[in-house]
């Protein structure tokens, strides 16, 4: 921040501290609060956040009266600062949690950590969280906990409900070689050119030292998009499938196509493939070529891409304007590709793609906090007018950015965007109702942004809503989670006699305790389904 | 001096000393009360910020939760269920008998390394390049295995890796570094004494340090060549340290290096059969439901076979020197 | 003095190429790291490392050192915590492992055996957290980053090691002049110690130059970061950007490529920096022996 700036909202606190002092606070003003928020953040720092801070409490003040302190540490240590603070008792009145974090948002549930929202929400007193935290977002966000009810203990901040699955490449070299890529063998073609024609690049990298690729490839594999039947999903490590009675059968195998229990209740065009279809896809894509050598310890595979070392890379198409203008500053005269993976976003067909609605970050009221009602006042008000909403968000508006119709923004001539107003929306403040897209995104990626943000495009997955409590089973789940990653090897093509390899990793998982926790998780999706029948989506 | 050269000299000016009657603790204190006065501090410090927090031990017996009283030893107890998850897995012998394999070898070369390198600096009779060189072996210490790791893929990579380039150019075959799990202790040995051996010859440089120029001289005098006082001055000296930097790194033996696998080979399933540490098993097992309770007790049962190790360590170094003892 | 022989020459070089080989190997790693710090990120994944810079870019440099008032302000906190915690270390060190050293004082190996112990049992992280926080109200106070730091069992057990080979003749003739425990320890043991004092001073000045998970607990305010943590966080937040789906944190460092291995490459570079810069003042007390004759008075 500038000094004169720096000065001039000492100058708005010191009188509206003047103001409140005077008298002129109405009769139901509130004694003066200091709310403790803590967020990741991936700068130390937001610009100019008194500034905004000063507009809020300028509306605020009247009926809230609070004072945001946000403390801002990374994404590693957010949920053990969250959970220290919480045991020593020091203040906190609103923390950041997700799945992601440790502890975990279903973790923090179970030990009770986390206000119930529903009943606030359920109030009526609430309107603007009513509004914008309701229905699809509302029910599958909400966690079981540890009486076994499942209620809504965190606001879920998320601007879509999908991150849109694409694979982006490199556009010049597949017009070099005159393929435009539209579907399993354009791409194979391209690739095939890239290993014959330019030595030292890779055709595929992948985030190998975490991730698998067999699935991505499958469904590239698979041309058409498929609207109904979406009856199996995986949750932790276990696969189910919903049969034509209505009931869930989860597979004793850890490759779920080796179960022929499993295999019997999937759709007939799953049946009509050959079972093995997304390992041998993935050990041909290795063989060839395709992937990298070690791809097993790649860890920057952006990096790869970005230096011209490889061709293409997966991403989520939410990221294209990012990737665009990172490609441009390292490769002046490369040009970026996107291929969308989600056969729904490519074919722009509706109830192909699923999602489950989760959000992938959250902000929760811990109980220790002794100001639960100014929280949710507070957080209520951001909701109650898009422009307090955007005012959090984007800053103030003229100053930080300036409104490009309904759904985009841009910034106001002349502004260093190094020093503007750089908050980090979801922590606090998205929602796909309110998302804005900076302008300059070109018509194609806002059409499938719109695509991204609108429930009804998505089937809803059959594990939408479902948590799958472990707490029984923990030492079992524990044991499990150590072997995920045998599989990888496997699923990325690495292993050249992968069948045996999977009759051996289906022996570990036994020894581990496989079966307890797969029947524990057919006995609770069944739990789960009675409320929540599966509808042939 | 008057002692004979070749001996450490303390040795004869304690068998000098007449032996005191042995007093009661108390009337000791009340003779020297200064010299209780000076440990005082680091009692109490040892006190407050080790053996206070050390109630946390109990969290390894309880189903933690962060908001339960007394340091969160009022969570739910659930007795020996926290160890279930390592002890009822098939691994845990592995990665036990892993851990230790890798630390002895990382420890026993470490050591020898040292002392090696300590001793070659302090027989070069070139100041200036003994002065650079140290200041260069340092160096390593400071970069971090992350860092490490980021050459490590350079230099072994199948394809482009700088050992594969060269085993080829000299008609060899490549080798498959991050899907051969036989190689990876020799590297990670090789690694570790790049990374820290430098640095560790200072504790030993310091001992030399300390050594009297007069027991070298006398040494010289009767005729000691260059490696003899190196064998029976120089070495000899360097056995306590050696005694003690060994027991105290025979404490830790069961605690594998995490920052150092996960960075330089992190989750890759080929090589686990030889890479798998108690740390890395632990971190696998736990990461998406991270659990306190359970990550103490493992951390309790590396704690306690270290403890274990170190008295049987601990006694036997005090039957063979007294001096050599840590307690 | 007797004539070198053959022999001794030969063991003199054998030595003297050890070292200098060694050193050359830990040398020629750093070198690469350097020159790659000052290069083009993808420059470098392009064409590999290399023994000069390949494509000249500070991009990493300007990361770590933007925002120039926090860098500075967190030089300042460093270089005041490492030195009050060398000097808080020494003192400590050295007055607790002194009379552990003397064979004459009674109960030294169960106070020893105290200390060891706490190398091998810590009660984790939540307990001390909770202590430093709510009894010994320690949090956003810089007194966290050097008190908890200043005495280790590690250290303690160097030091009286040490001591131990100080000739005890030293003392009982000091004794026998009338002087004090206290007096011996000042006037005799720590005179003599230079090498010692020079190593635990190094180890800890590294230990407090390096701090920053204890900021990263114990410190919310700003202007107490430390240089480490704020380089730390820099790289977390690298770290997750490579892995963020979130366009709008790239535009907060400028929408310039990130470099992953740049800032690792330069962070190291930045730490190394007043190590070696600090080094050859100490470095005296390592090489070349003390002269314990001169002292016996």
């Amino acid at each position: 921040m500038t000094k004169p700036a720096c000065g001039l909202c000492v100058l708005l606190a010191a009188s509206m501290l003047l103001a409140g002092f005077g008298g002129m606070a109405s009769a139901e003003q509130p004694k003066q609060v200091t709310l403790e928020f803590l967020a990741p953040s991936p700068v130390s720092q937001v610009n100019d956040m008194d500034a905004v801070l000063a507009k809020v409490y300028e509306q605020t003040d009247p009926t809230l009266n609070v004072r945001i302190n946000y403390t801002f540490t990374t994404f590693d240590d957010i949920g053990q600062k969250a959970s220290l603070k919480m045991s020593s008792g020091e203040p906190l009145d609103f923390v950041f949690v997700a799945q992601w974090t440790t502890p975990s948002l279903a973790q923090m549930v179970s030990k009770g950590l986390l206000v119930n929202l529903d009943t606030y929400i359920e109030s009526g007193e609430y309107p603007g969280l009513a509004r914008y935290f309701s229905g699809d977002l509302r029910g599958n966000n909400a966690v079981t906990d540890a009486s076994g009810e499942t209620h809504l203990y965190a606001l879920p901040f998320t601007n879509a409900y999908s991150g849109g699955g694409a694979i982006y490449y490199r556009k010049d070299l597949a017009d070099k070689y005159g393929i435009e890529i539209k579907d399993y063998d354009s791409l194979t073609a391209f690739f095939d050119q890239i290993l014959e024609n330019e030595p030292g690049m890779a055709p595929f990298s992948f985030l190998g030292s975490n991730d698998s690729i067999n699935g991505t490839i499958t469904d590239l594999y698979r041309a058409d998009p498929i609207t109904s039947q979406h009856n199996s999903v995986m949750v932790s490590d276990v696969s189910i499938v919903i049969g034509e009675d209505g009931k869930a059968y989860a597979s004793r195998q850890v490759f779920p196509e080796l179960d022929p229990e499993y295999w019997s209740r999937l759709p007939d065009y799953r049946k009509a493939e050959d079972p093995l279809l997304s390992y041998k896809l993935a050990r041909e894509w290795y063989v060839k070529g395709y992937l990298e050598n070690d791809l097993l310890s790649q860890k920057d595979y952006e990096g790869q891409f970005m230096s011209g070392r490889a061709a293409s890379f997966p991403r989520a198409a939410d990221t294209y304007m990012d990737t665009v203008s990172r490609l441009k500053a390292a490769i002046p005269d490369a040009e970026l590709g996107l291929f969308m993976t989600e056969l729904g976003i490519r074919h722009g067909v509706d109830k192909a793609s699923g999602s489950d609605f989760r959000a992938w970050n959250f902000g929760a009221i811990p109980t220790t906090s002794k100001n639960i009602d100014r929280v949710v006042g507070f957080l209520n008000w951001i909701f109650e007018d898009p422009a307090n909403h955007d005012l959090l968000e984007l800053g103030v508006e003229g100053k930080h950015w300036v409104a490009v119709g309904e759904h985009q923004y841009a910034y106001p001539e002349g502004v260093d965007l190094n020093q503007n107003y750089n908050f980090y929306g979801y922590v606090l403040t998205w929602n796909p109702l309110l998302a804005r897209d900076h302008a300059d995104t070109p018509a194609f990626i806002s059409e499938i942004y719109q695509k991204m943000r609108d429930p009804n495009f998505y089937y809803k997955r059959v594990d939408a809503g479902f948590t799958f409590v472990t707490d029984a089973i923990k030492t079992e789940v524990a044991k499990i989670n150590d072997l995920k990653s045998m599989k990888r090897a496997v699923e990325n093509g690495v292993v050249e006699d992968f069948e045996g390899e999977m009759s051996k990793i289906q022996a570990q998982y036994e020894a581990a305790g496989y079966w307890i926790v797969v029947e524990e998780m057919e006995r609770q999706f069944n739990e789960f389904l009675l409320a929540n029948p599966y509808a042939g989506q | 001096m008057r002692t004979h050269p070749t001996l450490p000299e303390r040795d004869n000016a304690a068998a000098a000393l007449p032996r005191r009657p042995r007093r009661g603790l108390l009337s000791e204190l009340a003779l020297r009360p200064s010299l209780y006065l000076m440990v005082l501090p680091g009692v109490l410090f040892f006190l407050i910020f080790n053996y206070l927090p050390m109630v946390g031990l109990g969290i390894a017996f309880v189903d933690y939760s962060p908001i339960a009283p007394f340091f969160g030893l009022g969570s739910r107890f659930v007795g020996l269920e926290n160890f279930r998850f390592f002890f009822t897995s098939n691994e845990w012998i592995r990665v036990t008998l892993n851990t230790f394999y890798l630390n002895a070898l990382f420890i026993s070369s470490g050591l020898i390394a040292q002392m090696l390198l300590a001793v070659g600096l302090s027989e070069t009779r070139l100041q200036g390049l003994k002065r650079v060189s140290q200041t260069l072996m340092f160096l390593p210490n400071f970069i971090s295995w992350t860092v490490v790791s980021v050459f490590s893929i350079a230099l072994f990579s199948t394809k482009e890796g700088l050992i594969n380039k060269l085993l080829l150019m000299f008609g060899g075959k490549a080798v498959n570094f991050y899907q051969t799990a036989s190689v990876w202790p020799g590297l990670l040995v090789a690694l570790r004494l790049w990374k820290g051996a430098g640095f560790g010859t200072v504790i030993y440089l310091s001992t030399i340090a300390g050594i009297s120029h007069e027991v070298y001289e006398a040494a010289t005098i009767d005729g000691a060549s260059r490696m003899g006082r190196v064998r029976y001055v120089t070495l000899p000296l360097l056995k306590t340290t050696t005694a003690i930097l060994l027991i105290m790194s025979i404490g830790g033996i069961f605690s594998g290096d995490f920052g150092m696998i996960y960075a330089l080979i992190g989750d890759n399933p080929m090589l686990r059969t030889t890479t798998d540490v108690i740390d890395t098993y632990v971190y696998r097992a736990l990461r998406l439901n991270n659990d306190y309770g359970m990550s103490a007790a493992v951390g309790l049962f590396q704690s306690i076979m270290g403890f274990v190790f170190v008295v049987c360590a601990n006694a036997v170094a005090k039957k063979l020197d007294p001096d050599s003892a840590l307690f | 003095m007797r004539r070198e022989s053959a022999a001794d020459r030969a063991t003199v070089a054998g030595f003297t190429l050890v070292c200098a080989v060694f050193a050359l190997v830990c040398l020629a790693p750093l070198w690469v790291a350097l020159v790659a710090s000052f290069s083009n990120e993808y420059a470098l994944i392009r064409s590999g490392y290399q023994l000069w810079i390949n494509q000249f870019d500070l991009t990493s440099y300007r990361l770590i050192f933007s925002g120039s008032d926090d860098v500075l302000r967190a030089y300042g906190v460093t270089i005041l915590t490492t030195a009050l915690g060398v000097g808080a270390t020494l003192l400590l060190t050295a007055m607790t492992a002194f009379p552990l050293s003397l064979r004459t004082m009674r109960g030294r190996g169960a106070i020893a055996f105290f200390a060891y112990f706490t190398m091998l049992f810590n009660g984790g992280l939540v307990p001390n957290y909770i202590l430093t926080v709510r009894f010994l109200r320690l949090k956003n106070n810089l007194l966290v980053l050097i008190i908890p730091a200043a005495l280790n069992a590690y250290n303690l057990f160097l030091m009286r090691n040490y001591f131990t080979t100080l000739p005890e003749s030293l003392a009982e003739s000091a004794r026998i002049d009338g002087a004090g425990d206290l007096r011996i320890f000042r006037s005799i043991a720590l005179p003599l110690s230079k090498p010692i004092l020079a190593t635990i001073g190094l180890f800890a000045a590294m230990g407090y130059w390096n701090e920053w998970y204890r900021a990263l607990l114990y410190i919310d305010r700003r202007n107490m970061f430390t240089l480490q943590f704020l380089i730390m966080k820099l790289q977390q937040q690298v770290d997750f950007l490579t892995s963020s789906m979130n366009p709008q944190a790239r535009q907060s460092l400028g929408n310039i490529p990130v470099p992953t291995i740049g800032i690792r490459l330069a962070t190291a570079m930045v730490s190394i920096g007043p190590i070696v810069l600090l080094y050859p003042f100490l470095q005296r007390y390592f090489i070349g022996g003390i002269l314990i004759g001169s002292v016996k008075g």
